[in-house]
Order: C-alpha cells, then sequence, then structure tokens
C-alpha cells in the first residue's frame, strides 16, 4: 500500500467515527467488498458503533473457479461460442478470464438479457451457443422463461450451461 | 427500475421502457396486469416486478444523489 492510500484510507476512516452517532450495521453485498475490507484491515480502524455484516455474496463473487475452468474448456472446440453477462468476463481461474480468452480471439459474447442470445443463435448458423447462466432465485425465472418459449420450437444450436446458486 | 410504455403488443411478451432515459425492449411475461404508464423493476432484460410511484420516485432520487445529477 502506498503512502498516499494509507492517507486516504485515515481520512475517509476518520469521517466515518466521527459521523457514525449511534450503532449501525452495513452490509458487504458483494464479496469482493469484504476481500477488500480485510485486505485494508478496515474492520480494525472502524469505531465499534459500525458493524460490518458479510452479506450473500453475488453471483459474480461467489462463481466456482471450475465453472470458469469448464467455460473456457469448451472455448477450445470451433464451433462453440460462450455468451453471458458483462460482469463474468473478468472472473478468473487457474486457466484465465474469459476477458484473456476474448482478446486471444476466442468466441466470447456479452449479452444484457438472456433473451439476446436468441438472436445470437439465428445469427450464427453452425456455431453452438452456450450461455453461461450464472445467477440467484432473480434470473432463474428468467432461465425458464426462456427454456419455455423455446419448447415449441427446438433450437440445437443453443445451451443453456447452468450454475445456478438458490437457497436451501 | 423505468417508465413503462407497452410498444410490442404482439403475444404481449415485450414492451418498451424507459430506463433513466434509455428507451429498451423488455421481456414482461413474468409480471400480471400490467398496463402503459406502470413502473417496473428491470433486470437483465425483464421485467421482474411492478412498483408504486412512491418507491419508484424514492429509487429515482437516489440515483440521482448518486450520479450527481439534478432532479
Amino acid at each position: 500500500m502506498t503512502q498516499e492510500e494509507k492517507r486516504l484510507i485515515g481520512k475517509a476512516v476518520a469521517q466515518i467515527n466521527e459521523s457514525v452517532k449511534s450503532n449501525i450495521r452495513i452490509m458487504e453485498v458483494c464479496g469482493t467488498h469484504t476481500h477488500q475490507i480485510a485486505r485494508f484491515g478496515i474492520r480494525k480502524l472502524l469505531t465499534p458503533k459500525v458493524r460490518l455484516v458479510s452479506g450473500p455474496g453475488c453471483p459474480v463473487c461467489v462463481t466456482d473457479p471450475g465453472y470458469i475452468d469448464a467455460l473456457i474448456a469448451l472455448l477450445k472446440h470451433e464451433n462453440v461460442s460462450v455468451a453471458t453477462f458483462g460482469d463474468l468476463l473478468r472472473v478468473r481461474s487457474p486457466s484465465g478470464s474469459l476477458e484473456e480468452q476474448k482478446s486471444l480471439g476466442r468466441k466470447v459474447i456479452t449479452v444484457y438479457s438472456p433473451e439476446d442470445i436468441l438472436d445470437l443463435a439465428k445469427r450464427s448458423v453452425g456455431q453452438n451457443i452456450v450461455f453461461a447462466a450464472v445467477g440467484f432465485e432473480t434470473t432463474a425465472p428468467l432461465y425458464a422463461s426462456l427454456i419455455q418459449s423455446r419448447q415449441h420450437a427446438p433450437d440445437k444450436a443453443f445451451r443453456l450451461h447452468v450454475l445456478q446458486l438458490l437457497p436451501r | 427500475m423505468s417508465g413503462f410504455q407497452k410498444l410490442n403488443i404482439e403475444a404481449d411478451s415485450h414492451a418498451e421502457v424507459t430506463i433513466m432515459g434509455v428507451r429498451k425492449s423488455i421481456n414482461i411475461l413474468l409480471v400480471d396486469d400490467l398496463n402503459i404508464g406502470d413502473k417496473v423493476m428491470v433486470h437483465a432484460g425483464y421485467a421482474i416486478s411492478k412498483i408504486d410511484d412512491e418507491y419508484f420516485y424514492f429509487l429515482k432520487s437516489t440515483l440521482q444523489e448518486m450520479t450527481g445529477d439534478s432532479p
């Protein structure tokens, strides 16, 4: 950590500690928040009035590196494209990241909505589109709707590689 | 979060919404009884919930506060 980073953190922590008048709890929504707070030792610097609570994590930060490895292995096939949300591109695994694979010329496609892969499949004759269907309970109905909409029009060019993490 | 305008009534599956000034076609199959002018929560291209005006304007002012835009 640089001296400038130390100074900035010290200043921000002092402002937080000064402004907090009663006990509050703050949830770290994403695992990257938890990681950074631990890395910079912020928990110990804060007043005891601030209690940091680790949240459930987000679909991206809890993605198992093995899942990224599997997607990268699929990309080695000439006729396979992997489509997914932009925030999954930088998740690292021992094999690297999807972003790196894209820079190497592999077919990695960023989509905004799961529905985008239907147009993609129509435009990519001869390609198998694998959609990295990550997510929690908010995305599960989207994938179900997508599958239901295709049940009367089977499309062999479209696959879901599902990583769903649902509460038990 | 978005304002809501029905655009494509074909099979009632899609509608056009405005999300912070950007017009976008979204899937509306997951939410029942939507009408023109309703506000919805949008997630990955799908409407996932209808929201009332009070919550809509609370979210809008919160986002404006974060981005520094004047209301």
